[in-house]
């Protein structure tokens, strides 16, 4: 890879390694560059990986290689989305550290939530994330019943506007800031699965993490052909790390994303890894691997 | 893409400015030694079950053509003929008497082990006589029994064949099988439990078989484990996950990263291909295995 070598030479060259991130960020912006074309897999960028790189500035990229999204975003861009012709595939909410598995905490997940769908419903948005938030000391047994008891609280709200709203899954096993999240409650696919039967609510659904799925279970493409029916929206990363999605680590996106393509999925996949070369390139390059 | 290559001309560069020479030095003696462990190469071998209506004979001769250094699984009766073609087996077959011995029943049954010490002894000397340094062996199926429990009644079972293992040089390598697909209830299905019971016997002539395929399966995170656990980990074997065919772009591991990862470790021993070719030319498909593992 010449330009990354070149560009972390001149860099060092330059004023030593304190800038390399930002000569990562500029590098790549010209010449040639990959523009999503199959259509069977309807792209996304989630922003906070791919900081310093701004929201306008992942917007502008997302129309240059053909992403249809921007997700994870709040209200206050949609506009700004909608004048790039791109969507918002999935709306913010409340964060990670709280959620459903905390009957204290219901409330105010639900308010934040009920007002979030119906910002979506007027504007077009279709879906909306949510979390369990954290066992603390709780047994999984009433967890589940809370996170249970939670959701189907605002499954009505969900279905009267027709937004879905998306139970993320995450790992609980790296104990690196986000990387993993260690006692995070909602650790488990086939456990969020069998919550979500519960609930019942076509509207509500989960948030298939590729990389999170990976840590802690493995056979990806298996399970997402299992619980095709119960999958609101899909991220990915590479593993371990949660970088780049490239040959460089263990998961193989390109057959991941025919098979989520032969699901019929007719959702989003969200970029949500944490670039550690040139920032542009390596999203670009990633837009490649998923367009199968 | 080589990012060793990459980091180190960056260091060279660095090295030149003072100011931040001595964090280059540490960073390219890191950078030293990882170069010394991928020079570490990938020893090949391929199960011989894979490749039934094959014969013995010719699949050596085909798979010398690309670099295959061993074929495994083996009983005796094969050995000559491996040998004949200058191959090694990396991994010799299980000795069963009344079905015991076999996948399903082995270890974890205290029943067992008066058998199993008996066809094990015959078989350790069987590999010590050809001059094969590895010879598998199974938990059975829990059929009820806890893990726990289970752990214990193996250990107790191994602990009685180790001291014959040890005397001659010989490492009896438990598999890690799924149990959600292939292996309904068989008890070695987890890395964690697998590592417990290595670190109950606690005998450098006892390790893990770490089957890709099958760990995928079960658990995920392959090279987190791989890092983490090498150190009882005494052969892997290969397989595309889902449905154990060919390793390459149809299924969703990326093995070379992976073979990478076991290389980092340091490891000199094989990989073994297992996996059901599922293409017309099984031979092209098991040289095709070869090359993504060469890295």
């Amino acid at each position: 890879m010449k330009t990354s070598r070149r560009s972390v030479l001149q860099t060092a060259a330059l004023a030593g390694v304190s800038v390399l991130t930002a000569s990562k960020v500029r590098a790549a912006e010209g010449g040639d560059f990959y523009v999503a074309r199959n259509g069977r897999i309807n792209q996304s960028f989630v922003t906070w990986n791919f900081r310093p790189l701004t929201i306008p500035e992942l917007a502008k990229l997302a129309v240059k290689f053909g992403v249809k999204s921007i997700e994870l975003v709040g209200p206050e861009h949609w506009p700004m989305l909608k004048e790039l012709g791109l969507k918002c595939a999935l709306a913010g909410s409340h964060g990670f550290a709280k959620g459903f598995a905390q009957p204290d905490q219901h409330a105010e997940c639900l308010k934040v939530l009920e007002q979030r769908i119906e910002q979506c419903a007027a504007q077009g948005v279709p879906s909306v994330i949510t979390f369990s938030g954290f066992r603390k000391g709780l047994t999984v047994d009433d967890a589940t019943k809370n996170t249970i008891a939670g959701l189907k609280k605002i499954a009505p709200i969900a279905e009267k506007h027709k937004v879905t709203v998306a139970l993320e899954m995450l790992n609980s096993k790296v104990n690196v800031e986000m990387k993993g999240h260690p006692d995070y409650f909602c650790d488990d696919m086939d456990l969020s699965i069998r919550i979500l039967q519960a609930v019942g609510s076509p509207y509500v659904k989960v948030l298939f993490d590729i990389y999170h799925v990976q840590i802690m279970h493995g056979d990806v493409i298996t399970r997402l052909r299992q619980y095709k029916d119960f999958i609101a929206h899909y991220h990915t990363a590479g593993n371990p790390g949660r970088n780049e999605i490239d040959a460089t680590q263990e998961i193989n996106y390109p057959p991941i994303m025919r098979a989520i393509a032969e699901t019929k999925y007719a959702g989003f996949v969200g970029q949500e890894f944490i670039p550690v070369r040139e920032h542009v390139k390596s999203i670009n390059e990633a837009v490649k691997l998923c367009d199968v | 893409m080589n990012p060793v290559r990459t980091r180190r001309s960056a260091l060279t560069q660095l090295a030149a400015g003072a100011a931040v020479a001595s964090t280059a030095a540490a960073l390219a003696e890191r950078l030293a030694a990882a170069d010394a462990a991928a020079q570490v190469k990938i020893n090949h071998s391929a199960c011989k079950w894979c490749y039934s209506k094959i014969p013995l004979d010719d699949l050596c001769a085909a798979g010398k053509q690309f670099g295959l250094q061993s074929v495994e699984l083996l009983d005796p009766p094969d050995f000559a003929t491996v040998k004949k073609h200058g191959l090694h087996c990396a991994m010799v077959s299980f000795p069963q008497k009344d079905g015991i011995g076999r996948i399903e029943k082995a270890f974890n049954r205290l029943e067992h082990h008066d058998t199993l010490v008996e066809i094990y002894t015959e078989r350790i000397k069987q590999c010590a006589d050809a001059g094969f340094k590895q010879l598998i062996c199974f938990s059975g199926n829990r059929a009820g029994l806890d893990d726990e429990t289970g752990l214990k009644n193996c250990a107790t079972g191994l602990k009685r064949i180790l001291p014959l293992a040890e005397k001659h040089g010989i490492t009896l390598v438990m598999e890690l099988l799924n149990s959600r697909v292939n292996h309904k209830d068989y008890q070695c299905d987890k890395s964690a439990w697998g590592v417990a019971l290595c670190q109950a016997i606690g005998s450098e002539r006892f390790k893990l078989l770490y089957d890709i395929y099958h760990m995928q399966i079960m658990e995920g995170d392959v090279i987190a484990t791989i890092k983490a656990r090498h150190q009882y980990f005494a052969h892997y074997h290969t397989g595309g996950v889902p449905g154990r065919n060919e390793i390459d772009d149809t299924q969703e591991l990326n093995y070379p990263a992976i073979m990478r990862a076991i290389q980092a470790t340091g490891y000199k021993g094989y990989v073994g291909q297992e996996f059901i070719p599922k293409r017309e030319d099984k031979i092209a498909s098991l040289k095709q295995g070869v090359q993504i593992c060469t890295v």
